[in-house]
């Protein structure tokens, strides 16, 4: 690391910038009900602060719902722009986190719909491909690979409910309201999801040992 | 018999699926890390983008000879801005080439700085700065003291980063100037152009600044450094919150008590102190067994220093001091699950993972200590800890 010590002979007025307005500093947490009041006014700062909160959690669900998919970035995205242009009809402007995880689940279902939809189209005509596959695997493990194959033969819905409640360890409550059912239908349908994933779990040898007592983490 | 074990299995699933999926969570949060989308997407929203999927509806297809040409050419494009984006900034101090890690005074005169990516920064003023690292993609420039001039040239990736004192404001392109006043702690920035995100200190989360604008803001401290010298007393220290260590063990961690005459000068220390002398005088603080004093210290760190890695460190500590002293496990908890989220590649990441799965664990949170422990066997299988983990996983109740 050099030192250096420098004159220059250039005079230049260092009164080029002038202050003109003064802004007062909030020095709190901006709560959600007035995060949600600047995002309506389409406040730049508001939609950084909006992502910065919200971002990890979204994502989180994102992962948990569809596994280990380079799109989800695409889909973080576009969970995103839709809370932009959705928070005027946002019902209670002080729970933003719900209503985000909302949007989250519907964007993965969508997303879920259409690629299901293209392995049938794969069948008849030729289709755009979906961008690369990124590489996971050394992060991703073989369980957890199995673990969406399995999940990727499931009807939608109840995928969805089971990496909800499995997955992202979401409470009952919030997984009804995430995906719109009633406390009592999402537990019903939940127990289906489990009992069909069971079923298919079983058949898939890396799995297999997982579910059966005493072989899931191997003594050190 | 096959029916019993039958059914003694089916009774135990759901908590074997409640496993697999911490597990699989636990994996997914790696690769979700490595993965990295966060930070491109924001970009993409701050600068408008639309998603990539709305761009390519119904998009036609054109013959394959076009799509080989257009492939030949964006590969060539990509190749020579692939080659021209790795190499980092140059600048020039006046006429003279600067290297990263130099450090810059003006003294009558503005010293002017230039940038390979077109950027110009004038240091005014007898100001001093260091340019602390050079990147592709934009520069950190350290402004020690005085004004500075600045005009970022914007890019697509454009990630310029000014640090004064704890403040640090981020820029993408814009013409600001900006005042730093290292005894008073105070930072003025003032936009011409553009718009700056300033972050630090008492600031919490980043505030925008945008052109016309200026930010005042002082990290000064409020109470101590206005104490003058003549007045200050040793202050009252209140007696330590009550303890779960034996008076053994206290003695281990407590061997003497500082001085109540040094008291003073540490605290107006504290004043003017970084966040690597601070977290040294809680740290001391905490060894003396004065472990209010130190909870108040890492406290005062947090709010003065909040994005920096003793802040992250000092979260450590005042989950270790709410686990060993007080024995508030979910409090405990929470801090070190904070670290955790500060420092995730910290020194201290393997025993944080530990003492978080114990303190979800003492606390009763099963569902969280099954997460923590999902995590802490996937990374740490022959760890402090895994034996506990394992315990966890396989269903053993607080």
């Amino acid at each position: 690391m050099g030192v250096v010590l420098l004159r220059s002979s250039e005079n230049t007025s260092a009164d080029a910038l002038v202050p003109s307005v003064v802004v007062p500093l909030p020095s709190r947490a901006v709560p959600d009900a007035e995060l949600a009041a600047a995002l309506r006014r389409g406040d730049d700062h508001a939609r950084a602060t909006f992502f910065d909160r919200y971002s990890a959690s979204v994502e989180k669900v994102l992962w948990g719902v569809l596994g280990p998919e380079p799109e989800v970035e695409d889909l973080l995205h576009e969970v995103f722009l839709r809370a932009f242009a959705g928070v005027d009809k946002i019902d209670d402007p002080s729970r933003l986190k719900s209503w985000l995880t909302g949007i989250a689940v519907l964007t993965a279902r969508e997303w879920i719909r259409k690629k299901t939809r293209r392995r049938w189209l794969s069948f008849v005509a030729e289709v755009p491909e979906p961008p690369q596959r990124a590489q996971f695997s050394e992060e991703v493990h073989e369980a957890t690979r199995e673990t969406y194959v399995v999940l990727g033969n499931m009807k939608e819905e109840e995928r969805v409910l089971f990496s909800l409640r499995f997955i992202e360890g979401m409470e009952m409550a919030e997984i009804a309201v995430a995906c719109d059912l009633s406390l009592s239908t999402a537990k019903r349908r939940l127990k289906a999801a489990e009992e069909h994933f069971l079923s298919r779990a079983r058949r898939v040898p890396a799995l297999r040992e997982w579910l059966s007592e005493g072989g899931r983490w191997p003594a050190s | 018999m096959a029916g019993l074990v039958n059914r003694d299995r089916s009774a135990k699933e759901p908590a074997q699926l409640r496993a697999l999926g911490a597990r699989a969570s636990a994996s997914l949060e790696s690769a979700c890390e490595a993965f990295g989308a966060a930070e491109r997407v924001r970009a993409r929203i701050l600068r408008g983008d639309l998603p990539r999927d709305a761009l390519r509806v119904e998009r036609f297809r054109p013959r394959l000879a076009v799509v080989a040409a257009a492939a030949l050419v964006a590969f060539t494009v990509l190749v020579s801005l692939q080659f021209a984006s790795v190499r980092p900034l140059t600048f020039h101090a006046s006429l003279v080439t600067g290297h990263e890690g130099d450090f810059i005074a003006a003294s009558a005169a503005p010293v002017p700085l230039t940038f390979s990516d077109g950027t110009s920064l004038r240091v005014l003023d007898s100001a001093q700065v260091r340019v602390a690292e050079l990147r592709s993609d934009g520069a950190r420039v350290v402004l020690e003291h005085g004004r500075i001039e600045a005009h970022v040239i914007h890019r697509s990736d454009t990630r310029w980063t000014i640090n004064a004192g704890p403040f640090e404001v981020r820029v993408t392109g814009t013409r600001f100037a900006l005042d730093w006043d290292a005894s008073s702690q105070a930072m003025v920035v003032t936009l011409v152009e553009g718009a700056v995100e300033v972050s630090g200190c008492r600031l919490g989360e980043a505030r925008r600044v945008a052109a016309g604008e200026t930010l005042r803001v002082s990290c000064a401290p409020v109470v101590v450094a206005e104490v003058p010298p003549s007045a200050a007393l040793p202050k009252e220290t209140p007696p330590p919150a009550p303890t779960a260590l034996s008076p053994a063990e206290r003695r281990t961690v407590a061997p003497t008590k500082p001085d109540k005459a040094e008291l003073p000068r540490i605290e107006r220390a504290r004043g003017t102190a970084d966040a690597d002398s601070l977290l040294k005088l809680a740290n001391d603080a905490r060894y003396s067994g004065d472990f209010v004093a130190a909870r108040e210290r890492f406290t005062d760190l947090r709010g003065r220093f909040p994005a920096s890695a003793p802040a992250a460190l000092a979260a450590f500590e005042l989950g270790r001091m709410a686990f060993d002293v007080d024995a508030d496990y979910r409090t405990a908890g929470d801090w070190f699950d904070r670290y955790l989220n500060e420092a995730p590649r910290g020194g201290l990441t393997r025993e944080a993972q530990g003492r978080l799965l114990e303190a979800r664990f003492r606390s009763k949170d099963a569902d969280r200590a099954l997460r923590a422990a999902a995590k802490y066997l996937l990374a740490y299988p022959e760890g402090p800890h895994a034996r506990l983990a394992r315990r966890v996983l396989d269903g053993e109740a607080p």
